[in-house]
């Protein structure tokens, strides 16, 4: 039988021929982190995958990461057996690598088989090409056709295979893990990779043998900056010119301001609670209905996400074909019908307290979280617990950093976990219904899911795999059981027009062509908001509680959004799939991602059940990785090669430890150097001054701004340092090392670097500054009440002699200490500091190491900052002499 | 023997911590830092009775109020309110109790375990000494925000997570401080004479060496109680401070970041009143630092 969406595509049709009315140009927008890995058939995060989804081209769209359409990529057509059973994809012809290669059957089945044999690196995608644990065998007849042989019918086979596409005569011969393929890919997308400055920038430029033309812009930059404010602020500035995701909070700024385009489009973020079924509390749906309607979760998303969202009442996106929302009705906010189905079943305040009981104790929740680095699932609990605490009950907030929450809750392989409740969501799964399967399995322990929960009728049909028909009635049962859906996000990405490389570009957009998508209303226009934005400024009362939340919500079209957005103004050209035929999702600001915002999570929390490395993959890995020795061995393991100048791999960015710190180490010496200097530089003739001047007008100035230095939290300082000097005044840049518009060279490249290093080093400088010129001071106060300074002006010498020749070189002996002991901090970096103004050192990579785990990192570290100390304290030493020749060591 | 000692010394009845008192009068600004910090605190104790409103209370179910914008100051909410519509006058009453909180417990723990490691090292010496040193040395060369994560990972996190977490962190000059100090406390002429009349090790350190000690670890516990306010609001900018919806000073100002150009009113007040108390400890620090320094008292 064949599939309704496998129909063979009429004869091989050409891409239309493209013409971009404008070419050139260079685009530069943001991502949070360096991306793991460019290969891509196993990069699975946020940022690899926003890059890399302009370099390789999958054969199919449509599975998770591409697109919301289930259709062919380098696939022309294909076609599938009466049984199920044979699939035969034929590929586009004159399909060009970036380095001149042709294209063929070959590289694909290369690919699929390389995944299926790799090692446990690849394991993600591993599972999706095994049927019944068997590798399911592809075979390439001629160069253009590509023939799969399944054991059994797979209705998600097609968005299974959609994996990009490696190139056969680059891999080949090279490890995988470690190659340079990783970091310098080669693919048939419409970009490639000619630049990565890990830490600052990716660039990537156009391909003049692109399969479908050529794209218009000449470049894409993205600058990797990793806190989303300062996403904005570079945006603001002028410094990126495109933001997927500008937070609601942000909105404001670029509303009204005709230097930008802001547009608001619903995206595939959703976001969930999760009941823990193994709680018994929580078996009884009517108690987890009662909990859902408790919540008015339009409010949820005006606080939250300023009202960017929408009510969400299903588990699946809205991509998915049969995603109705208008029929999915349910869960409105009811507190007092959610009471009374807590009294009915028997969870009551029944000692008055004003808290519920059940069975005699008060009936306590506690809400698992993301730490505040997650900003919005972090928010959405908050607002979840003052709900459900007007309804009695009490609720627990309890905080989890992202390795914690992956090691408890998401990998861990067992069926009761240590939550009741968690917020928690994911992004980008796609069209495909059977890829969220793995989100309400109820025979799978990975995962917040539900596990074990009694529905046969829902699980079954998720189960099977399989047929859309059943899943379509399922779709109905498993909302109305699990009922625990918060919404789906808006985003509003914002565009700097003046900045794109083409204007008036007719992006030729199509979203999906089934009939069946229900575009359901977004809250609000782009009229409201505005209305709301007046409103708030003026605090209204009645009129805002209008506006809040009961205005008539117009009916959006995407495509009316999307026309707008480029009615108003230019637009980025569109690098991929010019011929109007697909827009993956990464042409596509209407589906712009979670992955975006500050701290995301480089793993993917929720992947596909099938993608769920199995037992054995895992065993194999800790084996491979050595971590299956007892702690000691490890360690002596570790020391032997550290001793040989091996730091070892690190497991997060796959690439060595010792290149991670190289790319890290120059940048924050420059930084902890410059600061040091600068602080120096101001502080010994300030405090000798403040010393001098002891107690005078002057002395009282610098003592009190110094001791305002040392009271202020230092990430506030860097903020406002931004927020005054970079973005009002625009005298600096924002973020960053460079300005990646120019190339410069030589004098003109130092001065470029120096220039964006004056704000962080200023920021870092300001503690230790404060604090050295107080010892200063006091330390010249000390040297001055010596005799020998007495003897010396009684000899007569005029005080600007006896300051200099006598009393600075012995105040400045405890400077040298203070300097001396401040070195380790040169290289273990300033965290803080980097992660505002996007500097990337080795704070950053010390702290994401400790974030995610990554010991071999978190070692190497760890050993280079010990190094650092003793050589501190030599360097010490050594300048106690250089100032004070009586020391002397034997 | 002591008797005589009295007996020369009439002119100086007065106790150490009278003459320290003195001393410290005479530091303007120290003083006025201390009442100030003594309004403070008790402001800061009767939170719950001055707080017009319940500080976590998000209020989304008001249709009164714009949902997800912060609202300047008004006459019903004196401060404004921040972006969850909660009373920033509240919040920041009980945020600057927390951060005191968290300031004066991560200050005792730190001092406490500072003071007996000092101690030990100081008065053993040798290996044990030496050993010791060394582990201070550890905890100063690992990246203390590492540990920070590390240490957050094994224990629930919560305020006294925060508490111990900053207290362990804070130790090591405290330690470093009380062993120089008894180092050279150790050669003095009056501890000799203690030794030779056989004095127990106990008596000799608690009498003899911690006493003259004094005054400098109680410098650094004034100064490490702003450290630790200060520590706190870093862990907030990496979401691992006080865990919510409690805020502390350091947490609000977190809260404002995102809200920096277009709601001034939620950052001003956390921000001034954690520089205020920090800067109200540092002259403190710096009034006792003199006061207790006998060689000022001289002149």
């Amino acid at each position: 039988m064949r599939r309704r969406w496998s129909r063979r595509r009429s004869p091989a049709r050409r891409p239309t021929p493209f013409t971009c009315p404008n070419t050139g140009g260079t685009l530069i927008t943001a991502i949070g982190a360096d991306p793991v890995s460019l290969n891509g058939i196993y990069a699975n995060d946020g940022a690899s995958v926003a890059v890399l989804s302009y370099v390789f081209n999958p054969l199919t769209l449509g599975g998770e990461n591409w697109g919301t359409q289930i259709t062919g990529d380098l696939a022309e057509s294909w076609e599938v057996s009466e049984d199920g059973l044979t699939w035969t994809f034929t590929l586009h012809e004159g399909v060009m690598w970036h380095d001149g290669e042709p294209l063929t059957a070959d590289d694909v089945v290369y690919t699929f088989e390389t995944i299926q044999t790799s090692e446990e690196d690849i394991a993600p995608f591993r599972p999706r090409f095994l049927q019944n644990g068997e590798p399911i065998p592809f075979e390439a007849p001629d160069d253009y056709t590509v023939v799969a042989h399944l054991t059994e019918p797979n209705a998600s086979f097609f968005t299974d295979i959609s994996v990009p596409i490696v190139p056969r005569h680059v891999l080949e011969g090279q490890n995988l893990r470690e190659g340079p393929f990783n970091r310098e890919p080669v693919g048939t997308g419409p970009f490639k990779v000619v630049e990565w400055r890990t830490g600052e920038s990716i660039t990537l430029e156009a391909f003049d043998g692109y399969f479908r033309g050529r794209p218009c812009l000449d470049r894409i930059i993205f600058r990797i900056i990793p806190d989303l404010d300062a996403q904005v602020n570079a945006l603001q500035t002028g410094e990126i010119d495109f933001l997927p995701n500008v937070p609601g909070a942000a909105v404001q700024r670029f509303q009204d301001n005709p230097e930008f385009l802001l547009t608001v489009a619903e995206s595939d973020s959703l976001f969930q609670m999760f009941f823990n079924l193994q709680r018994e509390q929580f078996q009884d749906a009517r108690i987890r209905q009662a909990l859902m309607i408790a919540i008015d979760r339009q409010a949820l998303i005006d606080t939250v996400r300023q009202g960017y969202g929408v009510v969400h009442n299903s588990h699946f996106d809205h991509s998915v074909p049969f995603y109705q929302q208008d029929k999915l009705g349910g869960y409105d906010y009811d507190p007092e019908r959610a009471g009374q189905i807590l009294d009915e079943v028997g969870i009551t305040d029944s000692d008055g307290d004003g808290i519920r009981d059940m069975d005699g104790e008060p009936w306590v929740i506690n809400l698992l979280t993301f730490t505040q680095g997650f900003r919005d699932y972090f928010a959405y609990a908050q607002v979840v617990q003052a709900y459900w605490q007007d309804i009695g009950i009490q609720v627990n907030l309890e905080t989890r950093d992202l390795a914690t929450m992956v090691e408890q809750i998401y990998q861990e392989r067992v069926w009761d976990k240590p939550f009741d409740v968690v917020t928690s969501g994911w992004s980008q799964i796609g069209p495909e219904p059977n890829s969220y399967a793995n989100f309400y399995m109820t025979t799978d322990a990975l995962g917040p899911q539900h596990p074990q929960l009694p529905e046969p009728r829902s699980e079954r049909a998720v189960r099977a795999g399989a047929r859309h028909q059943r899943l379509r009635r399922a779709h109905g049962d498993l909302r109305a059981d699990r009922g625990d859906p918060l919404g789906r996000t808006a985003d509003a990405p914002a565009l700097s027009p003046d900045r794109a490389g083409c204007r008036q570009q007719p992006l030729q957009h199509r979203r999906r062509d089934s009939g069946q998508r229900h575009w359901h209303e977004l809250p609000q226009s782009r009229a409201r908001l505005s209305g709301r934005v007046d409103l708030s400024r003026r605090g209204g009362g009645a009129a805002s509680a209008q506006a809040g939340g009961c205005a008539p919500a117009r009916k959006l079209d995407p495509r009316r959004t999307w026309d707008s957005f480029i009615a108003h103004g230019p637009l980025p050209c569109p690098p991929h799939h010019t011929d109007g035929a697909p827009a993956g999702r990464h042409l596509d600001p209407v589906v712009p991602h979670r992955e975006r915002r500050a701290w995301r999570p480089d793993q993917r929390l929720h992947r596909p059940q099938q993608a769920a490395p199995s037992a054995e993959d895992l065993a194999r890995l800790r084996a491979r990785l050595g971590l299956d020795q007892p702690l000691p061995v490890q360690y002596v393991q570790w020391l032997i090669n550290a001793l040989q100048g091996d730091l070892g791999f690190s497991f997060s960015a796959r690439r060595p430890v010792l290149a991670e710190i190289g790319d890290r180490l120059p940048n924050t010496l420059l930084l902890g150097l410059t600061s040091l200097v600068m602080a120096l530089i101001v502080a010994v003739p300030v405090g000798v001054l403040s010393a001098v001047r002891r107690y005078s007008v002057l002395d009282y100035v610098i003592t009190t701004l110094s001791f305002v230095g040392i009271s202020m939290p230092g990430f506030f300082v860097a903020l406002l340092l931004m927020q005054v000097f970079a973005v009002q005044w625009r005298l600096l840049p924002t973020t960053g090392m460079r300005d990646v518009r120019e190339s410069y060279q030589g004098l003109q490249a130092a001065l470029d670097v120096g220039r964006h290093l004056i704000l962080p080093a200023t920021a870092l400088a300001t503690a230790s500054l404060a604090r050295w010129v107080r010892y200063q001071r006091s330390s010249v106060l000390d040297v001055l009440s010596q005799d020998y300074i007495r003897t010396a002006r009684a000899k007569g010498a005029r005080e600007s002699r006896v300051l200099r020749v006598h009393a600075l070189r012995n105040a400045l002996i405890p400077m040298v200490t203070l300097v001396g002991l401040s070195i380790p901090q040169l290289v273990s970096g300033a965290f803080i500091i980097e992660y505002v103004f996007g500097w990337p050192g080795m704070g950053l990579l010390g702290v994401n190491a400790a974030l995610k785990r990554d010991f071999p990192v978190i070692m190497g570290v760890t050993m280079l900052s010990a190094l650092f100390i003793v050589m501190g304290n030599f360097l010490a030493d050594v300048a106690y002499h250089w100032v004070d020749p009586r020391i002397r060591y034997e | 023997m002591n008797e005589a000692t009295v007996h020369i010394r009439r002119g100086h009845s007065e106790s150490l911590w009278r003459l320290t008192w003195r001393q410290f009068r005479r530091h303007r600004l120290a003083l006025f830092s201390l009442g100030l910090l003594i309004v403070l605190s008790v402001v800061a104790l009767f939170a719950e009775q001055l707080a017009p409103y319940d500080p976590n209370d998000i209020d989304p179910r008001n249709p009164n109020v714009i949902r997800g914008y912060p609202q300047p100051p008004d006459a019903t909410h004196l401060l404004g309110t921040d972006d969850f519509n909660r009373d920033l006058l509240s919040r920041a009453l009980y945020g600057m109790r927390l951060s005191m909180l968290v300031g004066v417990f991560a200050m005792l723990i730190g001092v406490s375990v500072g003071v007996v490691v000092g101690t030990v090292a100081g008065y053993a010496g040798g290996a044990l000494d030496n050993a010791l040193m060394r582990t201070v040395d550890i905890f100063l060369s690992v990246p203390s925000f590492m540990l920070f994560l590390a240490l957050n990972a094994l224990l629930q996190p919560g305020i006294w997570a925060i508490v111990l977490i900053l207290g362990m962190f804070s130790w090591m000059e405290v330690s470093r401080l009380v062993r120089a100090e008894f180092l050279a406390l150790k050669e003095r002429d009056f501890v000799l004479a203690a030794h030779a009349i056989g004095v127990t090790p106990r008596q000799m350190v608690m009498r003899h060496l911690l006493p003259n000690a004094m005054a400098p670890i109680i410098v650094a516990a004034t100064l490490a109680i702003p450290a630790a306010i200060l520590s706190e609001s870093a862990l907030s900018f990496i979401g691992l401070g006080v865990p919510p919806p409690d805020a502390s000073l350091g947490s609000m100002l977190q809260d404002a970041k995102a809200w920096l150009i277009d709601a001034w009113w939620m950052w001003i007040i956390p921000g001034a009143l954690i520089s205020v108390i920090v800067l109200a400890f540092n002259f403190v620090g710096d009034g006792l630092r003199d006061a207790l320094d006998p060689t000022l008292h001289r002149r």
